[in-house]
């Protein structure tokens, strides 16, 4: 087997840190097994098997690994939540129902390198005692699907997968469970309900929290992709010298997927909090698209709350205790520190947007997607959705009353913190944030005339007769 | 008044059931569209029973009910859409009521009770692409081949071309965002498609 390089077009970038993606868009690269076994795959799929299941948690917590999915939770801990005493099979769910919009990166690691999430979850599931795994893909990837059950099938011809795995006496079973197209399947108990073949209405918590109430109501773990390929490196490396990339508390490296108004949009792998806001979308990006300038960055997929490029922030950052004053080009890319700005790293989705563009059109496609994908579960996020989805139609037809902006306001903070579901603060929190924000752009485009405007099919119908008799 | 009160109630149900079943009929019902012709009536074959009870083999005994989502998957992927008998079918497999299928099939946005076209085009609307120009392409795609939007909703999204050749549908986050505008054509992926590569794009599956 020859070397394996790069496509010319894909090379990394110098500051970029490649773990999960160094095989993503490499010359000569395929899906198969051979391929990754010539590689050097599954060894420490191997490695781990001669520890004992603690073990293996032990280091994953020792990495300090948090979940790549959106939350941020701490994975160790996570798989520490099954119950000591339990009687019941366990499950390990991979999340593969990418959907947060501005958000790309399991696409690729599903298309291109099957075999890397096979034996991180091979690894896992040795880890929390599940004999039973079921990988959850979006049904958007038709391909990923059939090239994840070809490569389950290949590791299984091998021995990484079924009974006695690699003479361990482990046994371990993969299945592909395709999603139908939902976006609400991303949360974990949303996506368990759809793996019981119901609607996907997510369960409350507590007292259904996977890890003791999961699956067919046993223990289950749901990670996403990325995370799970992460625990192959880490028993790779050590936990301890997994935790030596980054920062403290914000460990690791993760892949952020910038889109929107850059001159090189793409997938960029870099270590978490070395690398600031303007080094990304300056440096990496190659800076905003010709005579523009940025107007505001989304940091974490579509539900987090867009932070304008104009604005200061006072946080500490990383390795700093003390606060100080920074400006948004020098906010650190890592979990705590964006919390700490008022917005979050969530999935690693940066949506970049230029001063081209009206924030409220931006808003109006944001309340769409939120207003389509509603479950209809909890009436908050239900009809508080289509409102705010209605009152921003009215503010980019022109048809909005500086009233319309308050009332699109309280409508999101009824909504933020009254559903079962963390869909409601994914709804909320985009409008409170570009309403707060941005109040004299979208201001500027309502008028008090409006007022006089029929705002609902009564008020239509009504002037309709009046203007008739 | 006692003595009125079955009777009342036998008169109310007989306007009732009636009714509500042929409301009921008329939501599992799927209509023909310009695009039934290019998809095989639903008949199951020896082969699509080998292929479901492979998947339903994939859950715990006791737990069939969860192949709901890959059965339905195969109906799809082989006839176009979910029509009623397919529902029935699938609660047959599953030995579970058609309205525990027809919950799942209506909740969904990527499962169709109507026939598209032979090609069906689902284009991504959401930010990233939105802002590639997705609304461009698809207008440029409705008027290369002549269909008309003007009658698609939230409840009906699919709009199918005069000839059942194409049909087109706006879907929510395909998850290319850095590639952006993109579409789905059945399960082909293309990326990076402004407005003006729309013909190369329809000239590909003719």
């Amino acid at each position: 087997m020859g070397k394996i390089t790069y496509q010319k077009s894909k090379q990394p970038h110098p500051r970029e840190m490649r773990l999960i993606f160094r095989n993503i868009d490499r010359e000569g690269w395929d899906p198969s097994l051979k391929t990754f076994l010539a590689d050097g795959g599954y060894k420490e799929l191997k490695k781990a098997l001669k520890m004992t299941p603690g073990e293996v948690t032990d280091e994953v917590k020792k990495s300090g690994l948090r979940g790549r999915g959106g939350a941020g939770f701490p994975t160790g801990v996570k798989w520490g939540f099954i119950p000591p005493n339990n009687q019941k099979p366990v499950y390990l769910i991979c999340n593969c129902d990418e959907s947060e919009p501005g958000t790309f990166k399991d696409r690729y690691i599903v298309h291109q390198d099957p075999h890397q999430l096979i034996e991180g979850m091979v690894i896992s599931c040795y880890a929390v005692g599940a004999k039973v795994a079921y990988i959850y893909i979006r049904e958007e990837f038709p391909q990923a699907a059939e090239i994840v059950e070809q490569a389950i099938e290949e590791a299984r011809k091998e021995g990484f997968l079924g009974k006695n795995i690699q003479g361990s006496k482990f046994d371990c079973e993969f299945y592909v469970h395709r999603g139908a197209g939902a976006y609400i399947c991303g949360e974990e108990t949303g996506l368990i309900e759809s793996l019981e073949g119901k609607r996907p209405y997510p369960r409350i918590k507590p007292p259904y929290f996977p890890a003791a109430m999961g699956l067919y109501m046993a223990p289950t773990i749901v990670n996403n992709v990325e995370t799970l390929c992460h625990v192959r490196h880490i028993i790779g490396m050590s936990g301890e010298d997994y935790a030596k990339i980054g920062t403290p508390r914000n460990t690791g490296t993760r892949i952020l997927c910038v889109s929107g108004d850059v001159q090189k949009p793409g997938y960029y792998e870099i270590e978490v909090g070395k690398m600031t806001m303007g080094e990304l979308l300056n440096d990496l990006c190659g800076g905003p698209k010709e005579d523009r300038s940025f107007k505001a960055v989304i940091p974490g997929g579509s539900s987090a709350k867009i932070l304008r490029c104009s604005d200061k922030f006072n946080v500490s950052c990383p390795p700093d205790t003390e606060k100080r004053e920074i400006s948004f080009e020098e906010i650190p890319l890592d979990f705590d520190t964006m919390a700490a700005c008022g917005s979050m790293a969530g999935s690693g989705g940066v949506i970049v947007i230029d001063d081209s563009r009206k924030m409220s059109w931006v808003l109006n496609n944001i309340n769409e997607f939120y207003a389509h994908e509603s479950c209809g579960q909890c009436t908050p996020c239900r009809e508080g959705s289509t409102w705010m989805k209605k009152i921003t139609d009215r503010l980019v037809a022109g048809k909005a009353t500086p009233s319309d902006i308050e009332t699109l306001e309280s409508v999101a903070y009824q909504i933020d913190g009254h559903t079962i579901c963390a869909f409601g603060e994914a709804c909320a929190w985009p409008v409170e944030a570009i309403v707060d924000k941005f109040r004299d752009e979208l201001m500027a485009e309502t008028s008090e005339e409006n007022e006089a405007l029929p705002h609902n099919c009564e008020e239509e119908a009504q002037r309709r007769y009046l203007s008739s008799v | 008044m006692t003595d009125s009160e079955p009777f009342l109630l036998r008169f109310f149900a007989a306007l009732i059931i009636p009714m509500s079943d042929a409301i009921l009929n008329e939501q599992v019902a799927s209509h023909q569209t310009a695009g039934t012709k290019h998809h095989t009536p639903f008949e199951i074959t020896k082969e699509i029973e080998k292929q479901a009870d492979q998947r339903i083999k994939n859950y715990p005994q006791d737990r069939k009910r969860s192949a709901v989502l890959p059965l339905l998957h195969i109906v799809q992927s082989e006839f176009g859409f979910i029509s009623p008998e397919a529902i029935e079918w699938v609660a047959g497999k599953l030995e579970i009521e058609p309205i525990k299928i027809e919950e799942v099939v209506t909740f969904y946005p990527g499962l169709r009770q109507h026939a598209p076209g032979k090609y069906h085009i689902r284009v991504c609307r959401t930010l990233s692409c939105a802002m590639g120009g997705s609304y461009e392409l698809m207008d440029k795609l409705c008027e290369l081949a002549g269909i008309d939007r003007s009658e698609s909703n939230h409840h009906n999204p699919i709009a199918v071309s005069p000839c059942g050749t194409w049909s087109v549908e706006f879907a929510e986050c395909l998850a290319s965002c850095g590639t952006a505008p993109v579409c789905l054509v059945n399960n082909d992926f293309h990326e990076d498609l402004p407005a003006g590569k729309a013909a190369d794009l329809l000239a590909n599956y003719k």
